[in-house]
């Protein structure tokens, strides 16, 4: 296991530590910065939504965040653990047991049923047939599919599928779930049972960090950070204030764009 | 970990059926033929084995007529030429063979033609042989019933094989009988055992169940007193090796025929160590020829499993983002490519078991699968696996999750 670092900065409480985080691509004169001396830090139990045009680094964060990519400059401490000092194979444990994605497209594995899918991150674990599905129907419980574990992936509605996702995200009890876009590819009823689901999620004390374009989604979040060019443009923190009842514009369609979403 | 990853391969191979089957089929193939050839090689090897023990290694055969190459001697049985023309042997060279150092016995074997009957019973197609008393011990004859001639009896007695007294004499259990050979009567004294003895007998006896033993002056005087001696089979002494006798009978024959060669000294080991050395070849060569389908086999498991990296791009980065190490992966892939191989090897083994037990059906050789051909046919398959497995693999490990959860 890595040595426990404790940033002097940080609190028992916080679950992600970016400090002057950037990330270049490409080399020399062709080097675009895709995140820019950004600094970042999310308490354990936020529900942070980060929005932004396209190409302001918002995943790129979510990679970094996810472990799936290294970040060129800057240090990034998940649960006071340096993760640049983690080999790959720790990483990989660190994705296992401490995060969870919610992809757009879903990401379910096509060939295998639904109740496998979601056990799918315990079998890395090296747990036992049994115990990973019975693990895995006990949470498909709680998200009203339990009709549904021996279908396959194909035989769902989207707003199922992504429900299968966050069931499959949580079934690790991760520290964060890093939710990309979990409602863009759906309808605006399945988009509202998502974010009724994942607002569940984090009141059961889970720490969601979630990309959206949609700013309606931003209410079901209690701090909204936006970006621009690889920075934070700004960081709100509020209550989240109850859906308005009756809304007269279904959620996931697209709003009278914004400064930042205009560029 | 692994009882698991062999079940997402098996899960994964099922999801493409048809393609996991064929690339099997490359590997049943290789297997079968290489495990099917090895076991005819060592049917082959045993039979001739099994010759060498019959005969035993230490009978000389000497044959009228020139070999074609020193050293190595006719083949068994193509001598028929020799049986039929008038001999080169005669018995001024039985005499030599009888007196040369280390010979324990000697048969000589006549052939003699002629009508042979009981009573109104006639046998089709007699196989008669004058032989002395020492044949028995030459070729290691048993019998079932009665005797066979000794030095005291020269008179009209014959020793007949069991079709042949079933045919006269209405039985096989049974001596006294009188059987007609060239119009002269013959006592029967013994009934042969066609269990012992060689079944090739020198290439002169089709079965010893067929043949009849009468004594060598006898055979004589049913040719007026004339020899013709189309076969001498000579045992060595235990203490000589083959090859010196055999010198040794060779310079003494050939000085009785003025320095002619005109006649040949067969060592059975030799013919028959020939034999398997070439089968031990030809098996080798074949089953090389063989294993270059599994080579085939091997990279049709590579190609397919490239095939199938690239198209499950997006699962593997899947699995990388829900937590699977480069490791898992790498295992994932490489124990795919192992369950087509071995499973490959397994079916090749099953399908070269049903094959041999069918050849030895027909064939007079029982394909033997030894188990250190079953090591080697399931080792090469499963290296094949491994080394055509582990490229893909590697492939899959290295890739790149965010990459390939983009991939589409």
């Amino acid at each position: 296991m890595p040595r426990k670092k404790t940033d002097t900065s940080t609190n028992n409480k916080t679950v992600i530590a970016l400090t002057n985080l950037s990330k270049l691509y490409g080399v020399e004169d062709a080097t675009t910065v895709a995140l820019d001396n950004l600094t970042l830090k999310v308490d354990k139990g936020e529900f942070v939504a980060i929005m932004g045009p396209s190409g302001c680094g918002k995943t790129t964060l979510m990679n970094i965040l996810g472990l799936l990519d290294a970040p060129s400059h800057g240090t990034y401490y998940l649960e006071n653990h340096s993760v640049a000092e983690l080999s790959s194979r720790q990483q990989a444990k660190f994705r296992r047991n401490k995060i969870g994605f919610v992809f757009q497209s879903f990401n379910l594995l096509p060939r295998v049923s639904v109740i496998e899918n979601v056990a799918l991150p315990l079998t890395y674990k090296g747990w036992g047939h049994t115990r990973r599905l019975n693990a895995a129907s006990r949470l498909l419980k709680t998200f009203g599919l339990r009709e549904r574990e021996y279908y396959m992936p194909n035989q769902l509605s989207g707003g199922q599928m992504q429900r299968v996702a966050i069931a499959r995200a949580l079934v690790n009890n991760p520290a964060i779930i890093l939710a990309d876009e979990p409602t863009g590819n759906l309808d605006s009823k399945s988009s509202e049972i998502i974010m009724q689901e994942l607002s569940e999620v984090h009141k059961k004390g889970h720490t969601i960090i979630m990309v959206t374009h949609n700013p309606n989604l931003t209410v079901y979040a209690d701090r909204v950070i936006r970006m621009i060019d690889g920075r934070i443009a700004s960081d709100s923190k509020h209550k989240p204030k109850p859906r308005p009842k009756n809304a007269k514009r279904p959620l996931g369609t697209v709003p009278k764009p914004r400064e930042e979403d205009a560029a | 970990m692994i009882t698991l990853n062999v079940k997402i391969a098996i899960a994964a191979l099922r999801s493409a059926r048809v393609r996991t089957i064929l690339t099997m089929t490359g590997i049943v193939i290789g297997v079968a033929s290489v495990t099917l050839i090895m076991a005819l090689g060592e049917g082959i090897k045993r039979e001739v084995g099994s010759e060498i023990h019959k005969l035993g290694g230490d009978v000389i055969q000497i044959r009228p007529g020139a070999t074609n190459t020193e050293g190595l001697s006719q083949p068994v049985g193509l001598n028929l030429l020799g049986a039929t023309t008038p001999s080169t042997l005669n018995e001024r060279d039985l005499e030599s063979v009888e007196h040369t150092k280390n010979v324990t016995a000697v048969a000589p074997m006549m052939i003699v033609s002629g009508h042979v009957s009981h009573g109104a019973t006639e046998l089709k197609h007699p196989f008669i042989i004058a032989t002395t008393e020492e044949l028995p011990q030459v070729l290691n004859v048993k019998l079932t019933h009665g005797e066979f001639f000794n030095p005291s009896i020269q008179t009209e007695v014959a020793v007949i094989g069991r079709d042949v007294a079933n045919k006269l004499l209405g039985t096989d259990n049974q001596v006294g009988g009188k059987i007609t050979v060239r119009g002269q009567d013959y006592t029967v004294i013994g009934i042969l055992d066609s269990n012992t003895g060689s079944t090739a007998f020198g290439g002169l006896a089709p079965d010893l169940s067929k043949a009849i033993f009468i004594p060598f002056e006898a055979g004589k005087r049913a040719y007026q007193g004339a020899t013709q001696i189309q076969e001498i089979e000579v045992k060595v002494a235990d203490h000589a090796t083959p090859e010196q006798v055999t010198a040794a009978i060779h310079s003494a024959i050939k000085k009785n025929h003025g320095g002619e060669e005109d006649f040949s000294v067969i060592t059975q080991q030799e013919a028959l160590q020939a034999t398997s050395s070439i089968v031990r070849v030809l098996t080798t060569f074949t089953a090389a020829i063989a294993s270059i389908s599994l080579l085939v086999g091997g990279i049709g498991i590579m190609n397919i499993m490239l095939v199938s990296v690239t198209e499950r791009t997006k699962e593997i980065g899947i699995r990388k983002s829900i937590g699977a190490t480069n490791g898992q992966i790498l295992g994932q892939f490489l124990i795919e490519a192992m369950v087509i191989s071995v499973g490959g090897g397994l079916i090749g083994v099953a399908l070269a078991f049903i094959t041999g037990s069918l050849l030895s059906f027909r064939l007079d050789i029982t394909p033997t699968i030894t188990l250190p051909s079953l090591f080697l046919a399931f080792g090469v398959s499963t290296t094949v696996g491994i080394l055509f497995g582990i490229a893909p693999a590697v492939k899959a490990a290295r890739k790149d999750p965010i990459e390939a959860l983009r991939h589409e």
